[in-house]
């Protein structure tokens, strides 16, 4: 590498000047050993930081899930190697946690990409307003989910909110509901993932070649057949994306289930992995045990990108 | 088939009227070229007629339908863009059935049908690719045998050459005219090339700011312009124009004496085409100013005395001037040579010689 380069350095480099090959040659090393200085110093504040806040707690990671504490925080933490990561996978509670996820996720993604989508393709529409529908169809991604969260408590309220003003009496309410609070909740984060997705929709809607969609018209294809057969596989590489990124974001969404469930989440069914750790560390202090679940959570994300790439990369359509 | 009338449609684009009371009728079987340079609402024209623009004022029928408020896929027309617009994702095959697809055609006619356009259009080797696998010039056939699949009634044609090389354009321009031959369709064709238009179409519409200049066959444009704007749009190079006069029913330039005209005496503009000037040892003074060689022609361009070039087109063995060499320029005694315009509006005069 180095070779090649002081070839190549030479071969262009200016013709030496009259008293001596030598000395240009040793400036030209001490120059590229300076510049390579340079380099690793302005690129130093930012590998200190991912030193600090990413690399060091993902190794550090794997070395408390490697160490199973004494019951007691004096007690020696023995090394367990991965026999306490292989316990909690296969135990019932992460089962359980596991399971919630992917309602979580099967519940929160597709319908943040449908809706994100199809408010895309309407405020797309070169009508009077669509910058107003633009702007409030995005402004879900920027809400922060505190808020949001505030709101839908307020709405399901089983005693002051919209839904006992539209008569609908939940006994208990819906955010403690074994059987709807996860989809609630799942609700609120497709709400918020669908101003995300909106925004990247209407981002690939406007770079597609508008003659395309207009020989479909010509062709003879419906306003839905044109959606169906042109605009879905035209925008499948954003769809892709979007569904890719939002799945990634679902299997980490912390925030609602938090301040809507409460603290600490003693209910099953709305224990997704995140709240898992979050509750193991929070409450219980039991860092191997929320050491082995992030590590689960970690492949579990992989899990699904890895498969997302290899089963839906294949109907991707790459317009050439 | 079906014959397009355009009955005074005008649109506007908010104050911009793109097209401006446009009257003109495209016969059923007719191979119509639009022609006019861009921003000239050749485009626009051709975008209503396909219901991609709806028409802001007027009436536009295909056959004895008024088609304004009728959506595109209900107008029984075809069209072929400038891109292609190919369906990136479907493969040729695909593309082509398409439209039949959306119409509801059942397998077999599909089949029998695709296979039978691409044929016509040698694409028979090439359905199982994608769009992206082809040559531009395969696309555009690919385009082409989208639009004959289904037999519409019309085929709109927005500048489908343009994006081909200069070879494979002229080998198209050939096939498309013996397709529409073949198929007898209407045809309504968009181009700034005025080479495609005095070669491809059955009559030419000139249009210029949204106007209607002149439609006609495309010798008629050539030899009777009906003013300056078609006679220097039509014609490579185009004609070239000079202030004239004519004096006692007498066309002169300067005080060279042209032929009798018979046109009321006083100013005029004069319009000679390249090739009925020659350089000659009387007539026009002028001096050379450039000569391109083309190879079959030789092309003079000269500056008269009073600042206005004329082009001469000589053949290739003529003698050649040298450039700053004083010249004289002679007009050929062929009858329709020499072309008068009104010195104010541009408008034609017609002439006794």
């Amino acid at each position: 590498m180095t070779a090649v380069n002081a070839t190549l350095a030479d071969d262009v480099a200016p013709p030496s000047s009259s008293n001596g090959a030598p000395r240009p040659r040793r400036s030209r090393r001490v120059a590229r050993t300076k510049e390579a200085t340079l380099g690793y110093a302005l690129l130093l504040p930012a590998l200190a930081v991912f030193a600090v806040f990413t690399f060091y707690p993902f190794v550090k990671n794997f070395d408390l899930a490697a160490h199973r504490p004494g019951p007691y925080p004096t007690s020696p933490n023995p090394y367990v190697g991965t026999s306490q990561f292989f316990q909690i996978i296969r135990s019932g509670p992460f089962l359980d946690s596991l399971r919630s996820t992917l309602i979580f996720v099967a519940i929160a993604v597709p319908l943040g990409l449908f809706l994100g989508l199809a408010l895309a393709v309407f405020a797309n529409q070169k009508l009077r307003g669509s910058a107003f529908f633009q702007i409030a169809f995005s402004s879900t991604a920027i809400t922060s989910i505190a808020v949001a969260a505030v709101i839908f408590q307020t709405i399901l309220s089983p005693s002051n909110g919209l839904m006992q003003w539209l008569g609908i009496h939940t006994n208990p309410g819906i955010a403690l509901s074994p059987s709807w609070a996860l989809e609630a909740v799942a609700g609120i984060s497709a709400w918020q993932f669908t101003g995300f997705s909106f925004i990247i929709m209407i981002a690939g809607l406007q770079s597609l070649p508008e003659e395309v969609l207009e020989a479909a018209r010509i062709d003879g294809a419906s306003s839905w057949r044109v959606f169906w057969r042109v605009i879905v596989p035209l925008m499948s590489p954003t769809i892709f994306f979007a569904g890719v990124i939002g799945t990634i974001i679902a299997l980490q969404s912390f925030g609602a289930i938090n301040i809507l469930i409460g603290v600490p989440n003693n209910f099953t069914h709305t224990n997704v992995l995140i709240n898992y750790i979050y509750d193991e560390i929070v409450y219980d202090r039991n860092f191997g045990t929320a050491a082995c679940l992030s590590i689960a959570l970690f492949l579990v994300t992989l899990l699904f990108t890895v498969v997302q790439f290899r089963a839906l990369e294949k109907r991707v359509h790459y317009a050439s | 088939m079906a014959q397009v009338k355009f009955d005074n449609v005008t649109k506007t684009f908010g104050d911009v009227r793109a097209i401006d009371g446009l009257s003109m009728t495209i016969e059923d079987g007719e191979f119509l070229v639009l022609l006019g340079p861009s921003g000239c609402g050749k485009t626009t024209a051709l975008r209503t007629v396909a219901g991609l623009e709806d028409v802001t004022e007027g009436t536009l029928f295909i056959g004895e339908d008024v088609v304004n408020d009728v959506a595109p896929r209900d107008r029984d027309i075809a069209m072929v863009f400038q891109s292609y617009a190919l369906y990136p994702h479907l493969s040729v095959r695909r593309n082509i059935e398409f439209p039949l697809r959306q119409r509801g055609f059942d397998k077999a006619e599909r089949e029998r049908r695709v296979l039978e356009a691409a044929s016509t259009l040698q694409l028979t080797e090439l359905l199982g690719r994608k769009p992206g696998q082809l040559s531009g010039g395969q696309r555009q056939r690919v385009a082409l045998a989208r639009a004959i699949v289904r037999q519409p009634r019309v085929f709109l044609m927005d500048e489908p050459l343009s994006n081909l090389d200069a070879l494979l354009r002229l080998q198209t321009r050939a096939d498309i005219v013996a397709l529409q031959r073949r198929l007898g369709t209407t045809v309504l064709y968009v181009t700034h090339d005025q080479v495609e238009a005095m070669t491809m179409g059955h009559r030419i519409a000139v249009l210029n700011e949204g106007r209607l200049q002149q439609i006609g066959p495309p010798v008629e444009l050539y030899e009777r312009p009906v003013n300056t704007y078609v006679a220097t749009f039509l014609g490579n190079p185009g004609m070239c124009l000079a202030h004239g006069s004519v004096l006692a029913g007498t066309a002169m330039l300067g005080d060279v004496k042209l032929r009798d005209v018979g046109v009321p005496d006083g100013p005029v503009t004069i319009g000679v085409r390249p090739e009925a000037l020659a350089l000659s040892t009387t007539g026009i003074p002028a001096t050379s100013l450039f000569i391109e060689v083309l190879g079959a022609d030789v092309l003079v361009l000269c500056e008269l005395a009073t600042g206005e070039r004329f082009i001469a087109r000589q053949p290739f063995d003529a003698p050649r001037p040298a450039p700053d060499e004083a010249v004289h320029l002679s007009v050929s005694d062929r009858l329709g040579a020499l072309h008068l315009f009104d010195i104010e509006t541009g408008v034609r005069l017609e002439t006794a010689a």
